[in-house]
């Protein structure tokens, strides 16, 4: 599988390679793409086809021959544009993620595309389309043995020799059978029954005062979220099917899909936070779902920046993540739950609107009036399950978020990655002694945190969280911060 | 303010410049003037009722004068401490919003000046970590305490940014 060398082109050794372009179909299906408005330009100006076609055919091609990139010891660069150039320069040492995304047209040509992602927005994040496979894994490979290769010394000491291979381990493998599970119950499925469900004496209702079939309304809205919730369902199956998650080294590698295929690799360093989330439905089956997020989020598309366990029993959650992480500080420690004012503050915040509502309806119209304020009964359910769901934990490697009553999340954010803290507190907080703390991490993937914790904790976990440095562990050696020390004015790789 | 920038890092609360209130208001009060111009032209245009003007020039001033007290309140509530590993905030009117940033933490520094703060001597301090959400902005600083402070906290930025 794995090839040390680039066909056709040197292979990216110890010094530069390059520079290579992508795969000459890129150019074609960069004009194929132009189809559509091929057609429109050509009936609308007249011009006859074959002109249009070698106009934008031939600038299609000059900007596929202006993209190149060069693979170097330390970083790659890609160079595009006709008229205003463009040089990306991504350091392997910066590298948050590395995918290669093969769709069903790639696999049929032996193509595949490459990205790369290091921290933060797209200014980050190379997109190498489209390679030929081959090439796209040795790529693939050499940017993830340089990513914690060590910094070169000097010049003269570039000789790099590759690490063999880490064994790979596969960690958690999906069946059809496991994934229609994580089809059925997923929370755009329920959603859309529950939809239709809940409709249905609206439907009647319509029926009756249309003259239509009683029945035939709410057939037809049965059969519609029927549809939506098979269409769901096949497309989780598809886009999960083959599933396997295995560890090798300090990287976990992920791949997946039958149509398009997609393998994601995740120095294991670079995890920013966890989620693992159920709803009811899961709950009831004991299952749930996991998401490992980096740092690679920003303006990316599709699922990028995150390896996703769709399904995995409860049970296992924790072997799965001590496994995958090497590290069993990664196993959730039972929560503390939030001050009791949190309980006080969960109903209010959620029957006191009701109750407004329910106070100007009685006034014109006691009945409704009646039936809207029993709705803050609801309401006062609610708020007592949010409380009951909700807590925290810090151990010294990892804090602890759970939240939520119908889709419940629990965060891990290792306590090394925080970035910064903050708390926001509103009138209503102050007056019960209460503030929401959010943890601030690296990229745009969303600030971990809980609402409503009293004021003192939240205060010390706002205080020591981030000052925290956590305990180096073996897979965060290769921190990013090594910049060759000729490039740091202060020096700070000295100490001072 | 000639305080040498080491004795900022001391953990003393501090105040902003009163000064950013200034800014503040003036801020605040484009919207309204904007509005009670074009007011005071419609009526004038249409012909209307002297009292309209009245209400218009009324509802400028009280608009106005409402910026200028949140921005006074504003002030009151900013405090910004600098311990010897990071930088504590805490403002915000109604809702109050505090927030902690190890200096280890900090990729980059920025000081803006708008015209008014120029004429005014102020600056504005953008300390940026790898995260998008982080809040550290201290606004109103006066210029030599935010160039100091930058020139402190570049030497202690960044030693341990992992992402």
């Amino acid at each position: 599988m794995m090839r040390s060398e680039l066909p056709g082109a040197p292979a990216p050794g110890p010094r530069a390679s390059g520079p290579h372009r992508t795969h000459p179909l890129t150019a074609v299906t960069g004009f194929v793409a132009f189809g559509l408005g091929l057609v429109l330009v050509a009936t609308a100006s007249g011009l006859g086809f074959d002109l249009i076609i070698t106009i934008f055919g031939g600038l299609s091609l000059i900007r596929w021959w202006f993209r190149t990139y060069e693979v170097g010891p330390d970083e790659l660069i890609v160079r595009d544009g006709v008229l205003s150039r463009r040089i990306q320069v991504v350091p392997y040492r910066r590298v948050q993620q590395v995918d290669i995304r093969r769709s069903l047209f790639m696999q049929i040509f032996g193509l595949a595309a490459l990205r790369i992602e290091t921290a933060g927005s797209q200014a980050g994040t190379v997109d190498l389309a489209m390679l030929s496979a081959p090439t796209a894994e040795s790529l693939r490979t050499w940017v993830l043995a340089r990513r914690a290769a060590p910094a070169p010394q000097s010049e003269g000491s570039t000789a790099f020799v590759p690490a063999p291979p880490a064994p790979e381990e596969v960690l958690h493998a999906l069946g059809i059978g496991r994934l229609f599970l994580a089809g059925v119950t997923a929370p755009a499925v329920a959603l859309s029954l529950a939809v239709a469900v809940a409709t249905v004496p609206a439907a009647i209702a319509f029926a009756v005062w249309s003259g239509l079939n009683a029945l035939a309304v709410p057939a037809a809205f049965m059969f519609l979220a029927a549809v939506i919730a098979a269409i769901s369902v096949i497309a989780s199956v598809l886009t999960y099917a083959g599933y396997e998650l295995s560890r090798a080294g300090d990287e976990m590698r992920l791949s997946h899909g039958a149509l398009e295929r997609r393998h994601v690799t995740m120095p294991i360093a670079r995890v920013q936070y966890i989620e693992i989330s159920d709803n009811p439905l899961r709950r009831a089956f004991g299952i749930a779902s996991v998401s490992i997020r980096s740092a690679a989020q920003i303006g990316a598309v599709g699922q990028s920046g995150r390896v996703e366990i769709p399904i995995v029993d409860r049970t296992e959650v924790s072997g799965l993540l001590a496994a995958l992480m090497g590290d069993q500080s990664w196993t959730p420690p039972p929560l503390h739950p939030r001050p009791p004012a949190a309980r006080r503050r969960g109903i209010v915040r959620r029957t006191a609107p009701i109750l407004a509502i329910a106070a100007i309806v009685l006034a014109f119209e006691p009945v409704a009036g009646v039936v809207v304020a029993a709705c803050a009964l609801g309401g006062f359910a609610w708020g007592v399950v949010a409380h009951r769901r909700a807590g925290y934990a810090v151990t010294p490697a990892i804090a602890v978020f759970a939240a939520g009553v119908v889709l419940h999340r629990l965060h891990l954010v290792p306590i090394e990655r925080i970035q910064s803290a903050r708390a926001v507190q509103s009138p209503f907080q102050r007056r019960a002694g209460l503030t929401t703390l959010a943890l601030d991490i690296a990229g745009s993937a969303g600030a971990p945190g809980l609402y409503d914790l009293d004021v003192p904790t939240a205060t010390t976990l706002r205080r020591e969280l981030p000052r925290a440095r956590g305990p180096e562990r073996a897979g965060a050696t290769a921190s990013p911060r090594s910049f060759p020390s000729s490039r740091t004015p202060r020096g700070r790789e000295g100490g001072t | 303010m000639n305080t040498p920038a080491n004795d900022l890092l001391d953990g003393t609360q501090q105040h902003l410049d009163p000064k950013i209130a200034i800014v503040w208001a003036a801020g605040s009060a484009v919207l309204p003037l904007f509005l009670t111009i074009a007011a005071v032209v419609t009526v004038l245009a249409v012909d209307a009722p002297d009292w309209m003007l009245g209400v218009a020039v009324f509802g400028g001033v009280a608009l106005t004068l409402a910026g200028v007290v949140w921005a006074r309140m504003a002030w009151a509530r900013w405090r910004w401490t600098a311990w010897p590993d990071a930088v504590e905030l805490r403002h915000g009117v109604l809702r109050v919003r505090e927030s902690l940033v190890p200096y280890h933490r900090i990729q980059q520094i920025d000081i803006v000046r708008d015209p008014l703060e120029r004429v005014l001597g102020l600056s504005s301090l953008i300390l940026r970590t790898a995260s998008s959400t982080s809040d550290a902005k201290i606004p109103g600083l006066p210029q030599q305490t935010a160039d100091g402070l930058r020139r402190r906290l570049l030497a202690l930025a960044g030693v341990d940014d992992a992402v």
